[in-house]
């Protein structure tokens, strides 16, 4: 073989070595770095059953903020007015973080149903709501509509 | 009155655009000489035009003219002076004419010092950059017209967000601009390059100096936004893999292949085709970047208003400069060969591998960024990519890259042997182990990925060095020529870069904790001691701020006042403060208050080992580009005939023999 | 260079340009699916608008937007902190003045101070039928509202026709008013 030839044969190697190393590595670390968002409907449907990282957005329920005496651990709910789900959160809160707001919270599911949250953003500007959570609110009006529920009885604060 | 004579001197410098754009580009195909220099003179009529335009709208800042109605909507009476400034760039419109700006002060410089090019070839590219300049006006006079007029004129303003009134964001969009938009002009030449069918290397020599800086004022723009980020933001992190930044970041990966190529080229006219195509991807990414930020596909705190009917304008308008330089390169840029006919173990191909690490990593970020828009696009569902997934693909890329940089100077043009060159390095990673080990024994917490990055890193700074020692014994006037010490500027930056983010990341503390005055908390080797929080009234907010005490031991070192802003206009703002120190900061925040009383805060303190590191590399790093780009030998005057591709040698040839090639192998700069 | 090789570089200098060329259609999509007032999640749409209960800004007096019905209307939802909708007011109020416009109700979104809604609105103008006001945002979030300027087109029977995102245009409005008076 030239030494062309075994250039090429070198490179076309080592290319392919190369994409299917980090195709490889690409796809483990994707299953536990890449967020999936759900909303708490959606959690409270089970979607979520197969998924460790999760991103979960809605509106902080009022009345639902707990505040650790001792350390700056929180606990609150977030809601779609139609399902909850508890989040627990041991950093401080962002800035814009309001009950009755919309937040992103994001971390691992835990086996009760709770979201240990490593990660809770508020939006980023006074006025303006995440589409996301938007489109959460609004799926979860029709679906509390259809189940004939008020909105006040998506849990107890 | 003045407003609208900001906007006739906009469509005065459209219609100079235009001429540009098209005449000297007749002029270059009938050689018609009046023709192609009228693209001096429309050049330095654009800049005229769009430099008083810029004037102008900072005028009506400075002034508060609340007529404007970008004035009204990002700038108010009690919005301090300097602010006023960066304002006119703070948000859309404005920040596009400051891109236009930029533009022409390129181009102008461009055609300034062009008296060396051969006139069809300047009379293009001044040309192309016209194209440019005409796309970006136009979209900026029909689409988001800065010079727009509020009747009835508003009596005050709204706020400029609090988040841009401050000295680093001042300085950082200008830089990352001049970043940007100076990749227009490799583009350019690549396009005329194509245009003449002149696939040869004269004119890349002249273009490296000007991709050079360029390239600097992009390491210095993206430093500035880590270390505001840093600082501002109050989460003590320094880069987020935010979309935003990603935009920034992938030019700036591939205009470092570009530079690397380019020499390669100037050097030995091989990758020829390789460094037109990188000469076209960098500018692309510029413009993709532009669109990725305008158009409201991603959802970012960086984003600027979006709108998607501004984003279809700017995809139409990349597409077409893009689309048309790609197809262009597909049509006459193939002729060219692939693989160069230097040896398996050559400085030719240790920089082919840089290039396909360096682009494989630029791939990876653009995966990353687009992912989410993809999955939402084909309905696979609403995805979005963490931080840590960017860093470990980044890093799988970069490690290796890495450990061959030191490689590249020792090695020979066109072939050599790896057994000499790893010879000739053996102290310096022999230095390389022995700085790792004393790190390990000085930071016994340290985990043993990080030693093996500090490894690498020292290995990078040690070779470097290696190389310069090697220098030392030649004694010609040629020993330390700018660009070798360009290059040993930036590739120590680069080790001291790896340095810091490998010592901060593995190192760094981060405490949240309830504080009382009077009360304390340990963070690294300094203590953190809470006197009291006090009220405070600034220009357009008013302020809670602590007053911590910063103790080493017993010593006290300093007092910190982090504040928490909540402005006149509803945002409310985390100032952050820190002691730095290039062996590592103290950082503390607000958080918020945690009882009625106000008595309780929740505070974050952090110690953030050698981050300064990490922006001392880029530092260096920069200044490497603005040393090579100042290498006198790259001034030569660009040969007016065209060079006729070398002939494929036959492979024969191939089975080095250097005498055959007449570049000199001994000094190898 | 033998022809087999010429044929091999060839095809790899179109690579770039096809690359390309999917990665803008990709773009395409995702900015198009932005603008498609289709795709934009009201599950509203073909639905009754929510009904609420608030204040007038301007009246002070009782609102109910169930008393809206047995007309076509288009409810606007703005604030006097909204920079975009400043810019969409000289159409609304363009609108309003022509013949045959039918009502526009402008919903004072998350408004802190209502006195800086009726400063804006006198300096502005006023095209709106009613200015009912939502001080917290309730009954944005009730609507689904991401932020501002929004707009609902709702027919006589109360069922919400199309939903658009961002300032409006007269050539919108006159589209959507017509599909309006035909869903009648």
């Amino acid at each position: 073989m030239n030494e062309a030839r075994k250039k090429r044969v070198a490179l076309i190697a080592l290319l392919l070595l190369g994409v299917g190393g980090a195709t490889a590595l690409a796809l483990v670390g994707a299953s536990q770095q890449i967020n999936v968002f759900f909303s708490p409907s959606e959690i409270a449907m089970g979607k979520a059953q197969n998924v460790q990282r999760v991103r979960l957005g809605g509106l902080v329920k009022e009345g639902s903020l707990w505040r650790d005496p001792s350390t700056v651990a929180v606990r609150f709910k977030v809601t779609d007015r139609n399902r909850c789900v508890t989040v627990n959160f041991d950093k401080i809160l962002p800035d814009l973080f309001r009950e009755g707001d919309s937040v992103i919270a994001s971390g691992l599911m835990q086996a009760d149903g709770s979201l240990k949250a490593d990660e809770v953003l508020a939006k980023h500007d006074e006025n303006y709501m995440p589409p996301e959570v938007a489109e959460t609110m609004a799926k979860a009006k029709a679906l509390a509509a259809q189940a004939k529920r008020d909105h006040t009885q998506d849990c107890a604060p | 009155m003045m407003p609208e004579l900001g906007q006739v001197c906009l469509l005065l410098a459209l219609l100079l655009a235009g001429i540009t754009a098209v005449v000297p580009m007749i002029g270059s195909y009938t050689e018609n000489r009046r023709m192609m220099q009228v693209a001096s003179f429309g050049t330095s009529g654009q800049f005229v035009f769009v430099a008083f335009a810029f004037v102008l709208l900072t005028y009506a800042f400075l002034m508060q003219d609340f007529s404007v109605l970008y004035v009204a909507n990002h700038s108010n009476s009690e919005l301090p002076v300097p602010y006023r400034f960066s304002a006119v760039w703070g948000a859309h419109e404005g920040s596009l004419l400051m891109w236009v700006f930029v533009q022409v002060i390129w181009a102008l410089a461009l055609s300034l010092f062009s008296a060396s090019l051969p006139e069809k070839l300047r009379a293009r590219v001044l040309s192309v950059m016209s194209i440019i300049a005409f796309g970006f006006l136009s979209f900026l006079i029909f689409s988001s017209n800065p010079f727009e007029r509020m009747v009835p004129p508003s009596p005050d303003g709204n706020d400029l967000n609090p988040l841009l009134q401050d000295p680093g964001l001042i300085i950082h969009p200008p830089m990352l601009y001049m970043g940007y938009v100076g990749m227009s002009i490799p583009f350019a030449f690549a396009v005329a390059a194509l245009l003449e069918n002149r696939i040869d290397q004269s004119w890349v020599r002249y273009c490296r100096p000007w991709t050079n800086i360029a390239w600097a004022f992009l390491t210095i723009g993206i430093a500035l936004g880590s270390w505001w980020a840093y600082y501002e933001l109050g989460w003590g992190g320094w880069w987020f893999w935010d979309p935003v930044e990603n935009a920034s970041f992938m030019p700036w990966i591939v205009g470092a292949a570009l530079i690397h190529s380019q020499a390669v080229t100037e050097k030995r006219g091989t990758f020829r085709g390789w460094t037109l195509l990188l000469s076209i991807s960098v500018f692309s990414l510029s413009l993709l970047g532009t669109f990725l930020v305008r158009s409201g596909v991603i959802t970012s705190v960086h984003a600027f208003a979006s709108d998607p009917e501004r984003g279809l304008f700017m995809l139409i308008f990349s597409g077409i400069v893009t689309g048309g330089a790609l197809l262009l390169f597909a049509l006459r840029g193939a002729r060219v060969r692939v693989l160069s006919p230097a040896a398996l173990m050559s400085r030719e191909t240790l920089l082919l591998v840089n290039n396909i690490l360096l682009i494989s990593a630029c791939a990876l970020v653009l995966i990353g960024t687009l992912f989410p828009l993809i999955a939402e696009a084909t309905n696979l569902g609403k995805y979005s990519v963490g931080a840590p997934w960017f860093g470990k693909m980044f890093a799988l890329f970069t490690i290796p890259l890495l450990l061959l940089v030191p490689l590249g100077a020792f090695c020979k043009w066109n072939q050599d042997s790896l057994s000499r060159i790893m010879i000739q390095l053996l102290p310096a990673a022999s230095v390389a182990v022995f700085a790792a080990g004393i790190a390990w024994l000085m930071a016994r917490e340290l985990p043993i990925k990080a030693v093996l990055g500090l490894l690498v890193a020292f290995w990078v700074m040690a070779g470097t060095f290696a190389f310069l020692w090697r220098r030392w014994k030649v004694t010609s006037a040629k020993r330390y020529t700018l660009e070798m010490l360009g290059m040993a500027s930036a590739h120590l930056g680069l080790g001291l870069w790896l340095a810091g983010v490998v010592l901060v990341e593995s190192l760094s503390v981060e405490r949240d904790v309830r504080l009382t005055p009077g009360e304390q908390v340990e963070v690294g080797p300094y203590t953190v001691k809470m006197l009291s929080v006090e009220h405070k009234s600034g220009p357009n907010f008013e302020a809670d701020y602590g007053r911590f005490q910063i103790y080493r031991g017993a010593e006290l070192i300093t007092e910190l006042n982090p504040e928490k802003r909540a402005y006149r206009r509803g945002q409310v703002m985390t100032e952050a403060d820190l002691r730095p120190h290039i062996f590592g900061d103290v950082y503390v925040a607000l958080g918020e208050p945690l009882d009625s009383t106000g008595n309780a805060w929740g505070v974050r303190a952090y110690h953030k080992p050698f981050i300064r590191f990490i922006w001392l590399g880029a530092i260096f790093m920069a200044f490497g580009g603005v040393l090579a780009a100042a290498e006198r030998r790259l001034r030569a005057p660009v040969s007016n005939t065209v060079k006729q591709p070398e002939p494929e040698p036959k492979p024969e040839v191939l089975s080095g023999k250097p005498a055959l090639i007449s570049a000199n192998s001994a000094g190898n700069a | 260079m033998n022809a087999r090789d010429a044929k091999t570089i060839r095809w790899w200098a179109i690579l770039p340009f096809l690359l390309f060329a999917y990665l803008c259609v990709i773009l395409y999509l995702n900015l198009k699916s932005e603008n498609d007032p289709k795709s934009v999640p009201s599950p509203f749409l073909g639905k009754p608008i929510p009904t609420f209960v608030t204040t007038d800004l301007l009246t002070g007096s009782a609102f109910d937007s169930a008393s809206l019905k047995g007309q076509p209307y288009i409810l606007n939802v703005w604030g006097s902190w909204c920079p975009e909708c400043a810019r969409e007011h000289p159409i609304l109020n363009q609108y309003a003045a022509t013949a045959n416009a039918i009502a526009i109700i402008g919903l004072d979104h998350k408004e802190v101070d209502p006195n800086d809604g009726k400063a804006w609105l006198e300096r502005l103008g006023n095209p709106y039928r009613f200015v009912p006001v939502d001080p917290d945002g309730r009954i944005g979030i009730d609507l689904g509202v991401y932020g501002a300027p929004e707009s609902y087109f709702v027919d006589a029977a109360g069922i919400v026709r199309y939903k658009h995102i961002g300032a409006l245009s007269l050539k919108i409005i006159n589209e959507k008013v017509v599909e309006l008076s035909r869903a009648n």
